[in-house]
């Protein structure tokens, strides 16, 4: 009778499972041990009768030769099938996860366009507030045939006019002047020279008839009296409407505007040579919204 | 087999199981052709029945493919297909609260193997049926073993697989596998004794 741990030795060398050393060992023990050799024998036969055993389970006949054939098929189409439903599975995920970015994508995008936009508005209405404070409004929109005009406080303004090349806009937002080009789609900047032309088109004159039918339209509700006065070389005009606001507009001997006053108020008027028929509109010189620089 | 054509086998292997295009059905058949009959007696061994076996092969190929996004190259890949194969196997097993006792053994003749093993049995010469009780002896002595044991036992005597392949197959160490195999034989050389002594019947 042979121990435990020798069995399991000889069953491992049996498999070519030992190392080499211990392998020497047990080819040693084999050679010098009856008892040994008699069990290793036993074991290797033992081994031989499985694998007989098992080969002989493994035999397939003809029919169920036919039948594997069948199952092989079925399985294959069954792996098939899975793959196909992963896969298809895989790529509808994806599009849910690329759907779900770009849905985020556009939510990001949305909101910031709504904070920025807002920002925009809030500092509108800050300017408006400011000109409503100011009292200097001589009329916030004058309708001149298909153009538009406006004047804001401190001389602001902003004039746009539709030109061959584009539409030409030129203002003045309190601190600094701009005039800009906008032409298929893209802003062509200014020089001063081009500006120059563009008032000399545009005489001054042109904005006392339109201020005139501004004040008579909106300025005063119904004129009822108009009364012009003329020393030589200044000439006034003063003008009571249903409002009953007094506005008076004096113009030099060259006819240019150069002080309103509004109810015993005062004040100066900055000329900005470029008004006529142009058309104005307080939201384009509005923080926020891109204007290019020229010709300070 | 040689080592090469071994090699060569297993990338043919890794190559349709990771590549198979669910609209050629082919490669499936290729890969599940190569492995059926070891993947069914592997399972038969296990289970000690041919039809569930014949189930679990199916689900264990269905499953493998179905995951295949999640294996890359380890092993071979018939080494990873028994090891799926044996984790089916306990699951159907612990289902079926164990494996049937050697004691149901003589009711249960309606499996493939055992319907083939009668289809033979004939008019057998006595030769035959002294081998055919040889064979209802070893398949009694297997059946007393633990599944994992089994398994370890018809992978080494039949697939011939070297430990370490049988211990990545059966996810076990080394160690566990060299005492499972050694256990295993020596309860099928207890029940052959008779036998063994004789020599050359086994012969």
């Amino acid at each position: 009778m042979i121990g435990s741990d020798l069995s399991s030795k000889l069953s491992a060398y049996l498999d070519s499972e030992l190392s080499e050393a211990e392998a020497k060992d047990v080819e040693e023990l084999l050679r010098n041990d009856a008892q040994a050799r008699a069990a290793f024998e036993t074991l290797r036969r033992t081994s031989t009768a499985m694998r007989g055993f098992f080969d002989t389970e493994s035999q397939v006949d003809e029919a169920s030769s036919t039948r594997e054939a069948e199952v092989v098929d079925r399985i294959s189409r069954a792996s098939a099938r899975v793959v196909a439903v992963r896969s298809r599975r895989g790529r509808r995920m994806f599009l849910w996860f690329g759907g779900f970015l770009l849905l985020t994508a556009v939510l990001v995008w949305g909101l910031r366009r709504l904070e920025r936009s807002r920002s925009a508005e809030e500092t509108l209405r800050g300017v408006l507030e400011l000109m409503e404070s100011d009292h200097y409004e001589l009329s916030t929109r004058l309708d001149t045939g298909s153009e538009l005009w406006q004047v804001g406080p401190r001389g602001r303004f902003h004039l746009r006019r539709s030109t061959d090349s584009g539409i030409f806009h030129e203002g003045f937002d309190g601190r600094r002047t701009w005039r800009y080009m906008v032409g298929d789609g893209k802003v062509v900047l200014l020089s001063g020279e081009a500006a120059r032309i563009i008032r000399e088109a545009n005489p001054w004159k042109r904005l006392e008839a339109a201020l005139w039918a501004a004040v008579d339209e909106e300025g005063m509700g119904e004129t009822w009296a108009v009364a012009s006065e003329s020393d030589g070389e200044e000439r006034t005009i003063v003008l009571r409407g249903a409002s009953a606001k007094r506005i008076e507009l004096r113009f030099d001997a060259a006819d240019e505007l150069v002080a309103v006053t509004l109810d015993e108020t005062a004040y100066a008027v900055i000329r900005r040579p470029a008004l006529g028929d142009e058309a104005f509109t307080w939201e384009t010189w509005a923080p926020g919204i891109p204007v290019e620089e020229a010709d300070r | 087999m040689e080592a090469n054509d071994a090699t060569t086998d297993d990338d043919r292997d890794w190559e349709l199981f990771l590549e198979a295009d669910p609209g050629d059905q082919t490669a499936f058949r290729e890969l599940v052709g190569r492995h059926y009959r070891a993947a069914v007696g592997f399972c038969t061994q296990v289970l000690n029945d041919a039809q569930l076996a014949e189930d679990v092969v199916q689900k264990g190929f269905v499953n493998l493919f179905g995951a295949r996004d999640r294996y890359s190259r380890q092993a071979k890949f018939r080494t990873l297909l028994f090891r799926v194969l044996l984790r089916l196997c306990i699951n159907e097993l612990q289902r079926k609260k164990a494996a049937r006792p050697f004691t149901d053994l003589e009711d249960e003749g309606s499996g493939p193997i055992q319907s083939r093993i009668r289809d033979r049995q004939g008019a057998l010469p006595e030769e035959e049926l002294e081998r055919k009780e040889l064979g209802e002896m070893i398949r009694a002595a297997v059946l007393t073993l633990n599944p994992k044991h089994r398994a370890a036992l018809y992978l080494r005597e039949y697939e011939q697989l070297a430990y370490a392949e049988v211990a990545t197959a059966l996810d076990a160490t080394l160690s566990e596998v060299k005492i499972w195999i050694h256990r295993g034989r020596q309860a099928v050389q207890q029940r052959l004794r008779p036998y063994l002594e004789r020599g050359e019947r086994v012969q």
